[in-house]
């Protein structure tokens, strides 16, 4: 049992644990992890729209910045929604630099609305019905004239490895190249090669994962419910500066240099050198666990606990970052009685 | 056959991109291949300072794309080796006077005319960076044995193989075996267990350097100093010669006495 430097013990804004709960009311606004990326789904008919709004920033508050940079896809079913509905929606979402690339409707009022702003409109399977005429890069410009100065900061379509993007999207996402990447740190790997990235047998990749994390209702409104998405393995390194973010858990082959990080909702496995940050249970689960074979991240979190290597905070950080672990078996870090725990990983 | 275009960059600055240009680039020649090297550090440009050709520069890579010149006539010859050319960066204009566009183009020029055509980058990631390594065929590394300048090395090696599909080599510039055989500097084998790429060289920090960079003389043009002998060994690598890596003592005459008697 190795004594991880317990840095702060909890933020300000515990995430509570997840609880079977019993008389669970279905919530307004669910987050659900798809293969195609994060959908925000909308109750169709009960609720204001200000009580959703409000739901939804709450739920983001809590996820602390997990879906930070992504972009979403939106459903509300048959609801009759405004431009200025939608606008309120964006301007949240915004502040957490998420931006909408689709919304999914089966009301044809709004999908003309949605068209005419120039972002995707679906039909509530996820079909291309009433697609605008226009290219991805078109879609991108037209909304961010409409989202104003806001949404100069995060690209309104993000490449990233899990979610696969529409093919008019990733050209968009092809022409920011670098550029991008300076700009917004968060780096996602480039779009995976079919070949090196799999997702398990498990889960198809339109099938939701099991939800893991259900939170009970408070106030007057109902929590949202979060959906984890299926497991991802990633093979290669991550080198610095690189960020790979996963909804679900995920299980990386290779080494994750320092100056890298690897956010997840679920558990974080590296199979290789774990050298950058990792955050394993980044939405608030704490029986998240973090193993690698050779484990030596610079910062360590699970759910809201931090820990910092304690040959990273000794005399000689920079000298030890290059090193060789000492500890020649692989590690398994949790929680256990309010702080991280780092184990050498054995058979019982 | 059309030339091979590098480029040499680190993404940290002062680790010896331009000493590491100057000084292939002129074995390269002596090695009897016909050579330019770009001066891609435009505002800053000190390449042709450490080649000792700042007195002959009146064209500048800028000139040719603003075609106040044609290209041959903003190519300086170096005259002390074979057929060394540098075309320098401009002094007072800068980065974006160029695009990556336009690097290509004269390039694709430069190419038809030479076996090599070597790049000096400036340091960073930006508009410069990307300006040098458009053009690129191959793309070496250079970095010191530093964790700042390797951790730039890795982004930059990772914004390669994202962006422009290389996968660069490696040169360790500035190993110091005392300091490594003391446990106070990275070995080679911690570097590349990081960087996880090829290593082209390793060229040992030596005064010598500093002393030929301020004569304007390159210090491969003394193939008998030492350090040169790195300079020419990896000139030999990049033309596909299997040279061996210069041998450093890491080790400590006391452990080297302790393996010697089998302890
Ligand atoms: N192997 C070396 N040994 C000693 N000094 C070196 C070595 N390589 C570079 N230098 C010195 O380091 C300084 C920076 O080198 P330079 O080539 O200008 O770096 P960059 O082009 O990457 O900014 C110069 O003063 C140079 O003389
Ligand atoms: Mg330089």
């Amino acid at each position: 049992m190795s004594e991880f430097n317990q840095a702060t013990s909890k933020t300000n804004n515990p995430v509570r644990l997840p609880r079977p709960n019993a008389s669970s009311k279905p919530s307004i606004v669910r987050i659900v992890g798809t293969g195609d990326g994060i959908v925000m789904r909308i109750g169709d008919q009960d609720g204001r729209w200000s009580d959703i709004v409000r739901v939804l920033a709450g739920h983001l508050a809590k996820a602390e910045g997990f879906f930070q940079g992504e972009r979403v896809a939106i459903e509300i079913g048959a609801r009759l929604l405004s431009a200025d509905d939608l606008q309120q929606i964006a301007d949240v979402l915004a502040g957490y630099n998420i931006a909408i690339w689709a919304v999914r409707t089966s009301n044809p009022e709004t999908r003309r609305m949605v068209q005419d702003i120039g972002l995707a409109a679906e039909g509530m399977d996820g079909s291309q019905e009433g697609q605008p005429a226009s290219t991805g890069k078109n879609e991108r410009a037209r909304w961010e004239v409409h989202l104003g100065q806001r949404n100069q900061a995060a690209p309104a379509v993000k490449p990233h490895s899990e979610f696969q993007p529409p093919q008019a999207i990733a050209d968009a996402i092809a022409d920011q190249a670098i550029d991008q990447a300076e700009r917004t740190e968060a780096v996602s790997p480039g779009p995976p090669k079919p070949e090196t990235t799999g997702r398990p047998a498990f889960g198809s990749p339109a099938a939701e994962a099991e939800a893991i994390h259900q939170t009970e209702d408070t106030d007057d409104t109902t929590d949202p419910e979060v959906i984890l998405a299926p497991p991802y393995i990633f093979r290669g390194t991550l080198r610095s500066g690189q960020v790979f973010r996963h909804a679900g858990t995920i299980m990386l082959i290779g080494d994750v240099n320092p100056g890298a990080e690897v956010i997840s909702g679920g558990d974080i496995f590296v199979w290789g050198r774990l050298r950058g940050i990792v955050h394993a249970g980044a939405m608030g689960n704490e029986r998240a666990v973090v193993c690698a074979i050779d484990f030596e991240p610079i910062q360590l979190r699970i759910a809201g606990y931090i820990a910092m290597s304690p040959k990273a905070v000794s005399n000689e950080p920079g000298r030890w970052f290059w090193r060789r672990n000492a500890v020649e078996k692989p590690e398994v870090a949790r929680v256990m009685g309010k702080q991280i725990v780092v184990d050498v990983w054995d058979r019982e | 056959m059309a030339g091979v275009v590098l480029t040499v960059t680190s993404g940290k600055g002062g680790v010896g991109k331009t000493t590491t240009s100057a000084n292939l680039g002129t074995a390269l020649a002596m090695a009897g291949q016909r050579v330019v090297v770009v001066d891609a550090d435009l505002g800053l440009r000190n390449l042709d300072i450490v080649m000792g050709l700042e007195s002959r520069i009146v064209y500048t890579v800028v000139d040719v794309i603003e075609d106040r010149c044609p290209l041959h006539q903003a190519l300086i010859r170096d005259k002390r080796v074979g057929e060394l050319y540098l075309l320098p960066a401009s002094q007072t204009r800068d980065k974006d006077a160029v695009t990556p566009d336009q690097m290509m183009t004269i390039c694709q020029e430069l190419q038809e005319i030479a076996d090599y055509v070597l790049i000096d980058s400036p340091a960073g990631i930006e508009a410069g960076f990307r300006n040098a390594v458009a053009p690129a065929t191959e793309v070496l590394i250079v970095t010191t044995p530093e964790v700042s300048a390797l951790r730039d090395a890795d982004k930059v090696i990772y914004l390669l193989e994202r962006d422009v599909g290389i996968e660069p080599r490696l040169i360790i510039n500035r190993y110091n075996p005392r300091l490594v055989r003391r446990g106070d500097m990275l070995n080679s084998k911690d570097i590349l267990d990081i960087l996880s790429i090829d290593l082209l060289g390793i060229v040992p920090d030596d005064d010598n350097i500093v002393i030929s960079t301020n004569k304007g003389r390159p210090i491969a043009l003394e193939p008998e100093v030492y350090v040169s002998r790195a300079y020419h060994n990896i000139a030999q690598r990049i033309l596909g010669y299997n040279v061996p890596l210069l041998r450093f003592q890491e080790v400590s005459w006391w452990e080297r006495f302790r393996r010697m008697l089998g302890l």
